[in-house]
């Protein structure tokens, strides 16, 4: 049997060695993995333990004080952050000295806080509402005038700082100097006039400073973005994965109705552990702006049914021509179920030639999150065309081809993002362009056919990441108008053409893709999460 | 000044002289051989003999100094001695005036206490505002390169010893030893999360030592005169003598040597000579620096010694509330200690409500922030006590302070928590009488 050894203020994992041994809680038998975090532990064994300074992915501060427990039989209670699990561990929490004491702390916590919860915009997810609710629940002592602190300092381009609702739990400071790797954030004054600030001539503009706010157990960091626009518990939260990069981070989108009101990292340790950047979390704004929403055939409004009838029609009569003259462009913004739709058309349909339409590396990658490559899915696409030579699919490929004159019909599905105008510069030999987009681009204004497309916020399917890692994305809610996912309208025009309908669904899709792909062959389709109404009960704090 | 001569002083024997901050003088008056000494032996038998002496740390902890060199691991390679000069405890001056006199005496110490602990480089930090101090160090520190007795050859030894003064910025809380080490190595000066203590992960993450200015003066003597020598000068498990800053309303304030166990009635009616010139009686007395629970005029017929202040049956033990007696630590019970040695005489007719609430005061603005319950609890006892003072308190505010006081001392990552609540319960507990008439004369 080892004494617990209180953990240092080194970064630390919240997950332990992976052996699982047993220790004591107030008398029974608790198993947790050993040199896991205490309060970890206690949260995993259902122990209503609250916290404001620890964080699993940052290093231990133990100031709050909040998680004071009773270790052994000693009497000065210690912070269970400052606790590893070990075998035999044994710990005191619900005896009338630990609650007393955080009960204490609380208070203590709450003193100088302006309790705002009515105008402020944690409320509802907020660590310091939720405790004060688990454990005080009384009137405040305080009988004389709190102390004042700047209400609203800008400390970037992201963040605002209510310095009188932070609790200096020191979380954010932490977060930069550790994750991020930036120094940015840091204490100024003592005692209660405390306050958090950044360095003299530095502002919070770091590629990952809004982490701050999510890990902010109160409301004293907002995000400008999203701060007075929403309630938190009107929002939805749909878990999905960020589209910005190859990074593949999960992400919750929050939303109402059609709208999204903002990204943020669900608490996931084996994917982004629970950060996520900045310009992921913006990545939304694109999504619901000036998108196509009706089907466009030779320059007029169509409906769905006529796009896909013209399709058909051309490709089917290209396709008799000269098979090798088609060329259909799999997105690497598109989904593995959306690109193997694609790659099928173009295969065993009409017989055409695959590309796969990228964005060049843009060296934004860091060795955090971002990567240097912002295409979400581009090891997805490469995946399905991994029979044939890498080069004769690049885009280089595709431009030398058009160029050469050799493509007289073309099916672009996505976007094509910084290919499209050169791709539409290069069509003079060709016949027929069919896209599939978003959003409009030089490309969707020089085809034949546009039919409208669901971005990703909207469809079910699968992305693989950089490291082939094959995430889930999950529809938080309708696409607009006509707009439908590409293996949808894909479906449609293979039906057109004379195919069986094989799927009605993305699941449909992705497990035809899992038989036939051999990379694909251990993807899971992950569980279903449906969407959920953010509320009170919600973590997130 | 009029001080009564003991034959056993040791860190004060330079008071007076002027020309023994010159090197010369401090040789010719026997300085540094005691340093000359300890470079025939080897850091164990320097550590064994300090071990002997029952050396206690003299900052305020009573930590035996033998004990914490020895700590240090054997095989660490890069070692650092720290001399705590950040004397701020409200009430404690005698580091300043031991740095005045005798700089050299300080110099030949710390040389002696980081060579047992096999280190080649001690620091001394020193508090921002001891400029004149700080000026008569550095004099020193050069002198001792000049002479050799620092530099590439500690005293002919080949051992490579350097000494650095640093001056902190003069905030209280830098003289807590982790907070000090981070303000040395740049950084805001918060206290650390202890384990790891700094014997293992100190100064620049290596093995230190952190030692107050008065203890390492004793080193010298100690090697001179033999560890027993000085161990039977003091008390049981507590050698050698004690620099008590006595000040307050005694007829002779100033530093005082006195052999560690020396009864505190008599440090204050013989050596300080007794009340001054008001004809008011004795009140109360704070024994170690103003974070050390207060003693009635009753409560000062004790060794003035850790193990005995913490034990005697005459001091009354601290409550929590009427009746209930307060714990700390592993807990055990809380009477008074020695401190920092800062005797503070208070007479009679003095408002312990108002000095109480100067204490808090002190505490809420030293504050380092960062750990919720003093941070918070601080201030607000600071509020509380000041509006009893002034008169404007409000019904309940005395049942206030003792719950607020309560919740503070033990749950904090340093002891400036305990240095709020210490004070605060020990004031209620023996002059509760006087919060209570502030109170009643308050508006509900």
């Amino acid at each position: 049997m080892t004494a617990n050894k209180p953990q240092t203020a080194a970064a630390t994992t919240a997950r332990g060695t992976g052996e699982v041994v047993e220790f004591q809680l107030d008398g029974r038998t608790v198993r947790a993995l050993k040199g896991q975090n205490l309060v970890d532990a206690l949260l995993e064994a259902g122990e209503p333990i609250s916290a404001f300074c620890y964080h699993p992915g940052l290093s231990v501060a133990a100031q709050c004080r909040q998680c004071l427990v009773g270790i052994g039989d000693g009497y000065r209670l210690v912070p269970a952050c400052q606790c590893t699990v070990q075998h035999g561990l044994s710990v005191r929490s619900q005896t009338d000295q630990v609650r007393d004491a955080r009960r204490a702390m609380l208070e203590l916590t709450l003193l100088n806080h302006p309790v705002d919860c009515v105008i402020c915009d944690k409320a509802g997810e907020c660590a310091l509402q939720r405790h004060y609710m688990d454990w005080d629940a009384r009137p405040a002592a305080i009988n004389h005038e709190k102390v004042h602190k700047p209400k609203r300092v800008d400390l970037g381009p992201n963040v605002v700082l209510d310095a009188e609702r932070c609790i200096l739990c020191s979380r954010c400071v932490r977060f930069c100097t550790e994750v991020a790797q930036q120094q940015q954030l840091t204490m100024a004054q003592r005692g209660d006039h405390t306050v958090l600030t950044t360095a003299p001539g530095q502002q919070l503009d770091n590629p990952y400073a809004l982490n701050t706010v999510d890990i902010c157990p109160v409301g004293a960091l907002t995000d400008k973005d999203f701060r007075f626009r929403s309630r938190v518990w009107e929002l939805w939260s749909t878990l999905s994965v960020c589209n910005g990069c190859a990074a593949g981070c999960a992400t919750e989108i929050h939303h109402k109705g059609h709208e999204i009101y903002r990204l943020v990292p669900p608490k996931r340790w084996d994917m982004n552990l629970s950060w996520m950047c900045d310009e992921g979390r913006r990545s939304y704004k694109a999504v619901g702006t000036e998108r196509l929403t009706e089907a466009v055939v030779d320059g007029h409004p169509a409906t769905p049914e006529q796009g896909c009838a013209r399709a058909a029609t051309a490709l089917a009569l290209l396709a008799r021509r000269d098979p090798t003259s088609l060329a259909v462009v799999l997105g690497a913004d598109a989904t593995n179920e959306d690109n193997f739709m694609a790659a099928q058309l173009a295969r065993h349909w009409v017989g055409a030639r695959v590309f796969v339409a990228d964005r060049a590396d843009d060296g934004r990658g860091d060795t955090i999150l971002r990567r240097d490559d912002p295409n979400p899915n581009r090891a997805g696409a490469q995946a399905l065309t991994a029979d044939q030579d890498a080069t004769t699919t690049s885009r280089e490929a595709l431009l030398a081809a058009l160029g050469a004159g050799a493509i007289k019909g073309l099916y672009v599905v996505g976007n094509a993002s910084e290919l499209a105008a050169p791709i539409a510069a290069a069509l003079a030999a060709t016949e027929f362009v069919l896209v599939q987009a978003t959003h409009a681009s030089a490309l969707t204004r020089a085809a034949q056919v546009v039919l409208p497309a669901a971005a990703w916020p909207e469809v079910d399917g699968t992305i693989t990441n950089e490291r082939r890692e094959v995430g889930r994305l999950r529809a938080a809610f309708e696409p607009p108008g006509q707009a439908r996912a590409h293996w949808a309208w894909i479906a449609e025009i293979g039906a057109a053409l004379g195919q069986p309908r094989q799927c009605a669904s993305a699941k449909d899709v992705f497990e035809q893709l899992r038989d036939q792909v051999p990379l694909f062959r251990r993807a899971s389709w992950g569980e279903e999460r449906p969407t959920v109404r953010l509320r009170w009960a919600c973590r997130r704090g | 000044m009029t001080r009564i001569v003991t034959q056993h002083l040791i860190v004060t024997q330079h008071f007076g002289n002027e020309q023994a901050k010159q090197l010369a003088v401090y040789e010719q008056l026997g300085g540094y051989a005691a340093l000359r000494k300890a470079v025939s032996l080897t850091p164990q038998q320097i550590i064994e003999e300090v071990i002997a002496s029952n050396l206690t740390g003299r900052g305020g902890a009573g930590f035996p100094a033998g004990k914490k060199w020895s700590f240090i691991p054997k095989d660490a390679e890069t070692v650092y001695l720290v001399v705590n000069a950040d004397e701020g405890e409200p009430g404690t001056f005698k580091d300043r005036w031991l740095m005045y006199w005798d700089p050299h005496r300080l110099i030949e110490g710390a040389c002696i206490a980081a060579y047992a602990i096999r280190a080649h480089r001690f620091y001394i930090y020193i508090r921002g505002e001891l400029v004149r101090e700080l000026r008569v160090l550095e004099q020193a520190v050069a002198e001792a390169y000049e002479r050799g007795y620092l530099g590439p050859s500690m005293a002919g030894s080949g051992w490579a010893m350097d000494a650095v003064v640093h001056r902190g910025a003069g905030a209280y809380i830098c003289g807590e030893e982790t907070s000090l080490l981070n303000s040395l190595e740049g950084k805001r000066g918060y206290p650390r999360l202890k384990p790891p203590y700094p014997a293992l992960r100190g100064l620049f993450d290596q093995p230190t030592v952190v030692n107050n200015v008065e203890t390492l003066m004793n080193v010298p003597t100690i090697l001179e005169r033999g560890g027993h020598w000085f161990a039977d000068l003091g008390f049981p498990g507590d050698g050698g003598t004690r620099a008590v800053a006595l000040s307050g309303h005694v007829k002779s304030p100033g530093i005082h040597e006195v052999p560690v166990g020396t009864n505190l009635r008599s440090i204050i009616f013989e050596q300080g000579g007794g009340m001054r010139e008001s004809g008011k009686p004795l009140k109360a007395v704070i024994p170690g620096g103003s974070s050390m629970p207060i003693l009635s005029a009753a409560e000062i017929d004790v060794p003035y010694a850790f193990q005995a202040m913490l034990k005697s049956e005459q001091i009354r033990e601290v409550e929590q509330a009427p009746g209930i007696k307060f714990r700390w630590g592993a807990g055990g019970t809380l009477r008074s200690m020695p401190g920092s040695g800062a005797v503070t005489v208070i007479e009679e007719g003095t408002c312990m409500v108002a000095l109480c609430a100067r204490i808090m005061r002190f505490y809420a603005h030293e504050s380092c922030g960062q750990c919720t319950p003093c941070r918070e609890g601080s201030g607000w006892l600071a509020q509380v006590c000041t509006r009893l003072a002034r008169g404007a308190g409000r019904r309940g505010d005395v049942d206030l302070l003792q719950r607020v006081a309560g919740q503070i001392g033990g749950n904090t990552i340093c002891a400036l928590g305990d240095a709020v609540t210490w004070p605060m319960l020990a004031f209620l507990t023996k002059f509760r009488g006087e919060f209570e008439a502030k109170e009643a004369g308050a508006a509900p």
